[in-house]
């Protein structure tokens, strides 16, 4: 038991914070048709980081973090830019836009020689949750402890503290952003305008996908951004209850995530756990699935079995 | 510095070694390809489902590694990953398109799923990998980032030979292709089934991306195909010429690109070519003379001057006022205002001839609407200069008239 | 301009019918150097119902949207009930085109109708059972209370269009721009949205509707503006809507040499 709350909480609750922070987000920038933002701000925050982590000269969190904010709010002016001055269609500018960023922070981080200190492309892409230790734990009844609390990874800390950010953004914006995502045009008729709620919206996901990124890998990141806001679209027509589920989503695929990858493998023989973080993302996916397929009024088997039971009378 | 510059002219004329050469050769292969068919996925509005079959690519590149190493005993044998990534990458299309068409999520949501999910189970096996065959896999996680360090005789002949196969297939179907972008109810009217050059077009880009998993990686295999055609906007309008400067910045940007990692050997190919292509970009948005942004800022400060202008002058000649600060501005500047805001004698005659021309303008805008309002300039300079000198008489003879009938 | 147009409308016996609540001046708008709409100007009375009339593509939505400053434009101002754009957002309610908005949205009627109060509600506030019950009544005057909890992408076309009404309706505002209400609905909801529109011009406000069913306007509309990227004319139905300035409006190339037709600007400019 001082294993599991010493090594697996700790990486638990640190998968679960980025996956719910991301994925409660998320919603809204599926409603807007930016669910891709997701993906290209998890891109972009590589040479951020990159950069930070070269001009502080160390692993802070501090410096890497403005790094990233920076890259991301960079990326989604030039996105803009490249797509009103050159009349360019959003996909395509961010197509461009997110692979030359990454580009330029595979580059940095080969250059610079930052390659096994810390940071290296593989841990970019799909973190390295299991790195994440409570060492000074010793059982379950030290959650209960505010001086052994603080003694958890800073990553927990800050990914803790942005989750409620995220939702507290979430409640005090909830009508401007659900204005400006229905209809933009008629928001910024009454005054509430919709780039400004837009901006904070593409600021919060930097920041959530920033504090995400460093713990658990963009493509944990990404996954959280669209899949349990995607799988809460296809159960509900009500937006809070959207939003309820997709958080619920996410904390089931990021704790039966980790759980199937760091004790899943041993069940079938093996002798290795596998990466948590794409566990993480899979289950999400295949919770996803499941939705899609069995959802009670939008799931594709359920609208084939009204369809034929129509056809039937 | 003068010594790697050598080094670099010399990898650029294909002196510096045979691999290294046809390292090159199949780089720009790969680049102008890319290049052509990202047209036509950037004219239909697809430019992200690269993004969805690249990274859908990684769970087939590991699962063909295993199977390669139970059969064959190695399993880093490069045209059996291909093989493996193509085929997960079909599948990863094909969701995508089920999901658009049998659920209500939309397309960017769908792509999004796929990625993620696909990459994700490609990262789950591959550290399975990592801990059953430790050692025997390394290699696989350059299909991530790209690498054409260890790159073999035999698979640079391969990427250069499939990339020369798809170009001959895009130059073959170009016709039919430019079709389906540029109007596609006409394409259907014309008999083409648009359903089966559409999945054409998908099959060629999903090659591209195959081919250029090893050399430059998943995450900037997209660059490829999206880069150089959105380079290439800003400086036609024309879809043919779009594709042949397309195809000539992949090519070149991938040349160069290459050409760069063989001689700094620690950088990756794959950030390499992406950065040059960006930067081949970023020259093409700014100074590209139809639409790139400095001309086009430019056109339009002149524009909004003349607008200005205009009205201006129109409200002289109404004996109005101006109020406007900009429109103020700009006629104090022209000497048809003084600074009190008194109307000089240059601005009543100009404010003249303007509302002498606005009535022209009009009788022209009546008699053929359809080209008034094609017109950029129309109603905003001296009308004589627009259109043809004997129109302008016949319009004012016909006005003539007119007044004449109405005082009649 | 403006302290010009501010001045009460004076009607052909002199009687001062209604004070101008919309004023648009000199309106252009380009995409890069073509214009969408040129040198508009436009004045709507309290009390009247205006249709702006033109072909596809002859500015009307632009018109509206530039108006309120939601696309950007190279020239022009609005004043309404005499008051800078600014300072006038919570007078106007503006309807987009019900095609422009994604109606598979996670929103039940009501929550789009609640959406009218927010701009007058106050970015922390969360709804109160008054503010239901009053979109509630909005959507009661459209025929719709009964479809309050239902998903808008379930309703009708119509019902839909309704619910757009009911939102515009909660805005308690003085000035109502509409863009293209009428369109693709059913004969009830038409019914029901004119005799909404109606009542509020009975109250004194004053609505602008986009329309583009040349058969019905006679009937529906007090003034029109024909428009077709300049204003082609504008004023009372009766006066404006003359075959002529109907074909000026909608005409693909006129014969420039039949005779007996007044051509150029001087009709156009008398209107202006």
């Amino acid at each position: 038991m001082n294993d599991f709350i010493q090594l697996d909480f700790p990486s638990l609750l640190l998968g679960t914070l980025a996956a719910l922070s991301c994925g409660l987000l998320g919603n809204f920038l599926l409603l807007r048709g930016q669910a891709l933002m997701g993906d290209t701000i998890s891109h972009v925050v590589l040479p951020g980081i990159v950069g930070g982590f070269l001009l502080a000269g160390s692993v802070a969190a501090l410096p890497m973090m403005l790094g990233a904010l920076f890259a991301s709010l960079f990326s989604v002016s030039l996105i803009e830019l490249i797509k009103r001055a050159g009349r360019i269609e959003a996909g395509a500018a961010m197509g461009a836009v997110f692979t030359t960023m990454f580009a330029l922070g595979v580059v940095l981080l080969e250059q610079s020689g930052a390659r096994g200190v810390h940071l290296d492309v593989e841990h970019a892409l799909y973190g390295n949750l299991e790195s994440a230790l409570w060492l000074e734990a010793e059982s379950f009844q030290d959650l209960l402890s505010f001086s052994k609390l603080f003694s958890l990874p800073e990553d927990i800390w800050v990914l803790f503290f942005i989750t409620l950010l995220v939702i507290l953004f979430i409640v005090v914006f909830y009508k401007p952003l659900m204005i400006t995502s229905f209809d933009a045009a008629h928001a910024d008729s009454l005054g509430i305008s919709s780039k400004w709620m837009g901006l904070g919206l593409v600021f919060m996901t930097a920041l959530s996908a920033v504090a995400a990124f460093s713990a658990v890998g963009s493509i944990l990141v990404i996954a959280m951004f669209i899949c349990p806001p995607a799988t809460a679209r296809m159960l509900t027509d009500k937006l809070s209850t959207q939003l309820w589920i997709s958080g619920f989503i996410a904390v089931l695929s990021g704790i039966s995530g980790y759980f199937l990858a760091a004790f899943g493998p041993f069940w079938f023989g093996g002798q290795d756990s596998v990466s948590a973080a794409g566990m993480i993302a899979l289950m999400a996916g295949f919770l996803q699935v499941l939705a899609m397929l069995f959802a009670p009024r939008y799931g594709v088997l359920s609208r084939l079995f009204f369809k034929n039971r129509f056809h039937n009378q | 510095m003068s010594e790697f510059l050598a080094e670099l002219i010399k990898a650029l004329t294909l002196q510096a070694g045979y691999n290294t050469s046809l390292v090159l050769v199949g780089a720009a292969l790969l680049g102008g390809a890319a290049g052509g068919i990202g047209v036509f996925v950037l004219l239909r509005k697809r430019s992200l489902v690269s993004d969805a079959i690249s990274h859908a690519t990684l769970p087939g590149v590991v699962l063909a590694f295993m199977l390669a190493s139970y059969f064959f005993d190695d399993g880093r044998a490069l045209w059996a990953l291909l093989i493996g990534a193509a085929f997960s990458a079909v599948l990863g299309a094909l969701a995508v398109e089920w999901i658009v068409r049998y659920t209500r999520l939309k397309e960017d949501a769908a792509i999004g799923t796929v990625l993620s999910t696909f990459f994700a189970l490609g990262i789950v096996l591959l550290t399975l990998v990592q801990s059953v065959y430790q050692g025997g896999q390394a290699g696989l996680s350059d299909f991530i980032l790209g690498s054409t360090a260890g790159l073999l005789y035999q698979d640079a002949l391969l990427i250069a030979v499939s990339a020369f196969v798809v170009g001959l297939v895009l130059i073959f179907k170009f016709k039919e292709l430019t079709l389906l972008c540029f109007d596609i109810t006409f394409a259907k009217a014309q008999g083409y089934n648009v359903a089966s050059l559409d999945r054409l077009l998908l099959f060629l880009l999903l090659a591209v991306v195959v081919i250029g998993l090893k050399t430059v990686g998943l995450v900037l295999v997209i660059a490829l195909t999206i880069i150089p055609p959105v380079a290439a906007r800003f400086w036609t309008e024309r879809v043919s010429h779009m594709v042949l400067i397309a195809t000539f910045i992949g090519a070149l940007g991938s040349w160069f690109g290459a050409a760069l990692s063989s001689v700094a050997t620690d950088l990756p190919t794959g950030g390499l070519i992406v950065l040059t292509l960006f930067s081949i970009f970023l020259i093409s948005l700014l100074v590209a003379p139809k639409r790139g942004a400095l001309a086009h800022a430019l056109r339009h400060k002149l524009f909004q001057r003349r607008v200005h202008e205009r009205q201006g002058l129109l409200a002289i000649s109404r004996a109005e006022p101006v109020f406007d600060p900009l429109t103020q501005k700009i006629l104090r500047k022209k000497r048809f205002l003084r600074a009190d805001g008194a109307v000089t004698e240059e601005g009543h005659q100009a404010a003249q001839k303007m509302a002498r021309d606005q009535v022209l303008w009009n009788a022209y805008h009546q008699a053929y609407p359809i080209e008034a309002l094609a017109l950029e300039d129309w109603s905003l300079r001296p009308i004589e200069e627009v259109i043809p000198k004997d129109l302008v008489e016949e319009l004012s003879e016909e006005l003539m008239l007119t007044k004449v009938r109405l005082v009649q | 301009m403006s302290a010009l147009s501010k001045q009460s409308l004076i009607d052909e016996t002199g009687f001062i019918s209604s004070k101008v609540a919309f004023d648009v001046s000199g309106l252009t708008v380009a995409y890069d150097r073509k214009p969408v709409l040129w040198d508009v100007s436009f004045q709507a009375h309290s009390g009247r119902i205006t249709a702006i009339v033109g072909p596809n593509g002859a500015g009307k939505s632009t018109f509206l949207k530039a108006s309120l400053g939601l696309v950007p434009a190279v020239t022009g101002q609005t004043f309404i009930l005499g008051e800078a754009l600014k300072e006038a957002r919570k007078n106007i309610a503006y309807m987009p085109q019900r095609a422009s908005v994604d109606w598979d949205f996670p929103a039940s009627a009501l929550d789009v109708v609640m959406m009218g109060l927010y701009g007058r509600m106050g970015f922390l506030r969360w709804p109160s059972q008054h503010h239901r019950e009053q979109a509630l009544s909005c959507l009661d005057q459209v025929d719709m209370a009964d479809f309050a909890e239902r998903q808008i992408g379930q309703l009708s076309g119509g019902q839909q269009q309704r619910v757009f009404m009911a939102r515009a309706l909660a805005q308690e505002a003085e000035v109502y721009l509409m863009d293209e209400p009428f369109a693709g609905v059913d004969a009830a909801t038409e019914n029901v949205i004119f005799k909404t529109l109606k009542a509020l011009t009975a109250e004194g406000k004053t609505v602008i509707v986009v329309h583009h069913d040349l058969d019905t306007v006679r009937k529906m509309f007090d003034d029109v503006l024909l428009i077709n990227r300049q204003v082609i004319a504008n004023g009372p139905i009766d006066d404006v809507m003359s075959d002529e300035a109907l074909r000026r409006t909608y005409s693909g190339r006129l014969g420039f040499h039949k005779a007996g037709e007044p051509v150029g600007g001087a009709a156009v400019q008398a209107h202006v």
